[in-house]
């Protein structure tokens, strides 16, 4: 037994006591200097490896003499570096973007694929998400995450996110690795971020490395550009409803970048000739105007201070703007005025410091603040002149809710021993919530009364504090097999009341063959945060609320197995299952609305438990003339909410309402030439359930109420609606100019003008005594032209 | 040109936005509907009927050939239930507080059952009036007229260690008319721990976060075990000037079959407010192969002759 253990230690630490150097360093673009997140640093003798983090840093240890490193990354030629592996030493790699070795650009997305020891986790190229065609021409981030298997929109044209059974509240979406809230414009039918912006995009929809916590289904971590550090760049984006624009380079030359974009839309604008029109059958003393708008603006300075320090400080905003004015007189005696305001949105800020305290310690520091808020303000104020006083009414009326956090977060990359990359770190987060407040003002001056009224209604802030610390190791035991191991402690403080969490996590590798292996990984996720909600689309109405003295933290189980195959350098397959369980999830009670309050929440919702669990299949060429993905989900959701006095359905199992059977997704890129390329989609899903009367029946209340006959629910979600499929089209023309490219785009939403349902309802018609079913489609054929000029 | 150029990409928008089209529902079979709120003391009473698809714009189908058996206490009372007419059943059986009741209908090769326990009826006790007189002029000055308001108080005694269900309806009866019916009053009750409206409602009906009906519903949740002051107010009705009049006051005791029923029934009616916004109701129903329920109650009633 004695010996037994020795030849356990010795092979688990026996490559700990050979000699061992470290190479550590930075990829990054050589054209922009942009540090590059994922790029593969393999060693081919060794066959250890490993990819750059978050902030294009690597570390790996090697043992024996020497080493080849061969560097890749997805579009940039693969460099290969003879080293010696004695001592440590820094090694700076700039990749160039151009090659014509197809094979060669793929080594690095084949081993990444095939090697990493995450489960359940896909990368998506930029430039994959600036050729998909997609409503509006208005490139969408989360839209193309919504083609990926295992993730499913929340209906036609919006960007809610319902990952592996997962409700939209479930879903952490990072920027620059702060938290978002409202990640929507316009009622979702847009996300809030900017494609400009953008350097990398990376979603985890379950084996959740420990570094991740606070949501249960899945984290869209994006990565904002730091600027290029050698020259300035810039471009502009003009389309249907929006304007874009974006500039970046240098402020002291490969020392302190910048990077800036900014986009508007201009539906406000486009409203006026209707407005226009509407007026000329108005009174001449009547005015009235009226918009909406949005807005989102992306900032970042970038600066070196040596090889080993740097300072990063990044700031979001956007706000989308409902407006209205109306204006009524009757010549000089009477004045009416009235405005409606609404704006809602984010303000995220964040600086961040990354320092190496050694070739194998690599520390990051930050601070950040994340705002959203809903502000709401009517008023409206009347004069009038009865020939000897003025007389004034003013009345004004405010709704507010929102939230604030402030975090700070200490995390270390550290890299003992080659087959060891070791995280752990830290983070305190405060938040501040403001459910909701209104406050009413009535001012009333006249000859016959002075009335001065002020009142407040609603619920004072809430304060919670969140803690976290986690370690991860990703350990490579051997050629043939991987872990990824770790620990993720929480703490929620509410009310008095503190909820901890310990949340363990796994997943691992075993490499079948070179381009063949099976992963496998189980993760346990907790959430202390709830979205009132009551439809599929976003409103700005929706409020975050902390859990509570009552309402209890959400958790999953989610246990992830796949095989994941790269067919002949050229394609990466995968086929993956997944079964997630998950606890005290919230579902709102018959008759619950929280349109506009939140007041009393508790007390209208049920806590319940679900699961869900399916088979996703993946096909994902990214290089060569034709480019894309086929996705494929099968998965079922279900809900049971059986708790005593917290039962639905009467304590039956029923459909998640984002419970879709079959989910299909094709997307394709093909570059007929330098000057054209095309791109298409096509979806196509089951469709969602929704609950449906489909009977009615007598009550027998003798009158008691007043619907003498009832609409009759056998159970929620009990109707489907009809199928959902759809197809994009876009048409890419590039031209080089004189200073950069322009390209010419037109998409076309809805090639087949598939008449997709948002919404069932049943219809009335009194004149002819007769009910039908009707369904709502909202967009039809779509056709928009953008202009883009990049320099 | 550019004004036309705006006015065409607008309404383009506009005619995209928004489309509706006829969409073919699957016809369902319709269910037997049984339902039956027999109350302690008195003859127990059974209503069948079908339900309808939606689309279908038909009378509602009563069943009056359906072969009724009833069960108290795991016993089956001999003799059927007759048939009224009307889906509507009599027998001669007079259920009481305490008894386990099953209920079977048979139409064809259909049966649906159901079964509840009938509650007790809840204890009253204090219960007084008090009566706030106002004296008004005619409005020819010719006379004066005196207008009464009672407020009425009594106690509730909640069993400990049981789930119980209230209702307090409250209705007015003319004495002196003998073919007058018994009218329904609304009234209110403000008390938190019975009624705690939610605010949108409130905003909705313009009122204050106190109940107003003239039927209200809750559970012991808040009072369990405990002798609770109930308090009746702001009562409406003309015939507060007249004499010879009675007030009833109805205290029942529901089963807990019940009360979901009727409550969701009442859910049902406040979700319609909020359309959109409100999650859609499901009516809980305990008849098992159909749509309806048996609960039963049991009353209190309080009397005040003005």
């Amino acid at each position: 037994m004695k010996k037994i253990c020795i030849i356990v230690l010795m092979c688990l630490f026996g490559t700990a006591l050979q000699a061992q150097g470290s190479v550590w360093g930075t990829v990054t673009d050589a054209q922009t200097g942009e540090t590059l997140i994922g790029a593969t640093v393999f060693d081919t003798l060794s066959k250890k490896g490993t990819s750059t983090n978050q902030q294009g840093r690597y570390t790996l240890t090697l043992n024996g003499d020497t080493a080849v490193l061969r560097v890749s990354f997805v579009g940039c030629q693969t460099q290969y570096f003879a080293i010696s592996t004695h001592g440590n030493q820094r090694l700076d790699v700039q990749l160039n973007g151009s090659t014509t070795l197809a094979e060669v650009k793929i080594v690095g997305q084949r081993v990444e694929h095939v090697e990493s020891s995450q489960a359940s986790q896909v990368e998506i190229p930029v430039e994959m998400i600036r050729n998909v065609p997609v409503l509006f021409g208005e490139t969408d981030v989360v839209k193309v995450v919504q083609l990926l298997p295992g993730v499913q929109n929340g209906g036609e044209g919006t960007s809610g996110m319902y990952v592996r059974g997962g409700g939209p509240d479930e879903n952490l979406f990072l920027l620059d690795g702060v938290p978002m809230y409202n990640v929507n414009h316009l009622g979702g039918f847009f996300s809030a971020f900017n494609s400009d912006a953008v350097k990398n995009i990376t979603l985890y929809k379950g084996s959740f490395p420990a570094h991740f916590g606070s949501r249960l289904s899945s984290v869209l971590d994006i990565a904002t550009n730091n600027g290029n550090d050698k020259e300035f760049h810039g471009g502009l984006n003009v389309g249907l409803i929006s304007a874009k624009c974006y500039f970046e380079g240098p402020i002291v030359k490969e020392k302190t970048t910048f990077s800036i974009s900014a986009r508007r839309t201009y539906f406000d604008l486009l409203l006026q000739p209707v407005l226009a029109i509407a007026m000329a059958s108005l009174d001449e003393d009547e005015k009235v105007n009226a918009g909406y708008y949005f807005y989102d603006l992306n900032a970042k300075v970038t600066h070196k201070f040596n090889d080993r320090s740097r300072l990063y400080g990044s700031f979001y905003m956007g706000d989308d703007a409902v407006y209205a004015k109306y204006r009524f007189g009757y010549g000089y005696n009477e004045q009416d005025n009235m405005k409606l305001r609404y704006n809602w949105g984010n303000i995220v800020g964040c600086l961040r410091w990354n320092y190496e305290l050694s070739p194998k310690l690599f520390m990051n520091v930050t601070g950040a603040y994340t705002r959203y808020r809903n502000d709401l303000s009517l008023t409206e104020e009347s004069k009038w002149y009865d020939g000897n006083d003025i007389s004034l009414f003013s009345a004004g009326m405010t709704f507010n809710s929102g939230i604030h956090d402030i975090s700070g977060r200490v995390d270390f990359d550290y890299a003992p021993d080659p087959d060891h990359a070791v995280k752990f770190g830290g983070q305190y987060m405060f938040h501040i919530f403001t459910p909701e407040t209104s406050s009413m003002k009535v001012e009333e001056h006249d000859s016959w009364d002075e009335i001065d009224t002020n009142f407040v209604l609603g619920q004072s802030k809430v304060f919670a504090h969140e803690v976290m610390a986690f370690i991860e190791d990703d350990w490579r035991i051997n050629d043939r097999f991987k872990v990824n191991g770790g620990l993720n402690l929480t703490g929620f403080g509410v009310q008095g009341k503190f909820y901890p969490s310990v949340q363990p996590r796994l997943s691992g590798r075993v490499l079948i063959a070179d381009n063949l292996s099976a992963k496998v990984g189980y993760a346990y996720m907790t959430q202390y945060l709830h979205l009132l909600s009551n439809s599929n689309i976003s409103l700005p109405t929706d409020l975050w609320v902390p859990v509570t003295a009552n309402i209890k933290p959400m958790t999953s189980q989610q246990v992830a197995a796949g095989f994941f195959y790269n067919l002949k350098n050229i394609v990466n397959l995968s086929v993956e299952g997944y079964y997630k369980y998950m606890n005290n999830l919230l579902e709102y009670k018959d008759g619950a609305s929280f349109f506009g309050s939140s007041t009393d929440w508790e007390n209208k919702v049920c806590m319940g438990r679900g699961w869900s669990y399916g088979v996703e299949f993946l096909a994902q060429k990214n290089f060569g003339k034709l480019t894309g993905w086929i996705g494929y989900t099968w998965s079922h959701t279900d809900r049971l909410f059986d708790r005593e006095g917290q039962m639905l359905n009467n304590g039956k199992v029923f459909p998640a309402k984002y419970d879709r059977r079959h989910d299909i997704s094709i997307v394709a890129t093909y570059k007929f030439s330098e000057r054209f390329d095309a791109s298409a989609t096509w979806v196509f899903s089951t469709g969602n359930a929704a609950t449906l009367a489909l009977q009615e029946f007598d009550p027998g209340t003798g009158g008691d109420y007043y619907n003498y006959i009832v609409p009759y629910v056998e159970s929620r979600n009990n109707f489907r609606m009809p199928n959902y499929h759809r197809m994009d089209l876009s048409l890419n023309w590039h031209k080089n100019l004189k200073h950069g490219k322009r390209t010419l785009s037109l998409s076309i939403y809805n090639v087949y003008n598939r008449q997709n349902p948002y919404l069932v309802y049943e219809s009335y018609d009194y004149s002819y005594n007769n009910a039908s079913l009707k369904q709502l489609s909202i967009f039809p054929i779509l056709p928009s032209l953008s202009y883009s000029w990049r320099f | 040109m550019k004004r036309i150029f705006f006015i065409i990409i607008g309404a383009l928008l506009l005619w995209g936005c928004e489309k509706t089209i006829e969409f073919d529902g699957e016809m369902t079979k319709p269910y037997i509907v049984m339902i039956s709120q027999p109350e302690a003391d008195s003859v127990w009473m059974v209503d069948l009927s079908y339900s309808r698809f939606l689309l279908l714009s038909q009378e509602i189908k009563t069943i009056d050939d359906a072969t009724v058996t009833m069960e108290v206490n795991g016993s089956i009372v001999s003799g059927s239930a007759q048939s009224l007419g009307d889906g509507l059943y009599n027998t001669h059986i007079v259920p009481q507080s305490g008894d386990t009741l099953t209920l079977r209908a048979r139409v064809g090769d259909e049966e649906v059952v159901a079964g509840c326990r009938m509650p007790f009826s809840p204890t009253i006790t204090d219960f007084h009036a008090e009566y706030d007189t106002s004296y008004y002029e005619n409005w020819d000055g010719s006379s004066t007229y005196a207008e009464c308001t009672p407020r009425y108080h009594f106690k509730l005694h909640d069993k400990a260690g049981e789930k119980n269900y209230y209702r307090i309806r409250m209705f007015f009866k003319d004495d002196d008319c003998e073919d007058c019916e018994i009218e329904n009053l609304y009234f209110s009750i403000e008390d938190p721990l019975i009624y705690d409206e939610d605010v949108v409602v409130v905003i909705l009906n313009e009122g204050e976060n106190y109940f107003y009906g003239h039927s209200l519903m809750f559970s012991d949740e808040r009072i369990d075990g405990t002798t609770h002051n109930i308090a009746i107010d702001n009562i409406s009705q003309s015939f507060l000037t007249r004499s010879n009049n009675t007030v009833i006051i109805e205290v029942s005791a529901l089963s807990r079959e019940l009360y979901l029923y009727l409550s969701s029934l009442e859910a049902a009616e406040n979700g319609d407010d909020l359309g959109f916004f409100s999650e859609p109701v499901q009516i809980i129903c305990n008849v098992k192969g159909g749509i309806g329920v048996l609960g039963g109650m049991s009353t209190t009633t309080l009397t005040d002759k003005l």
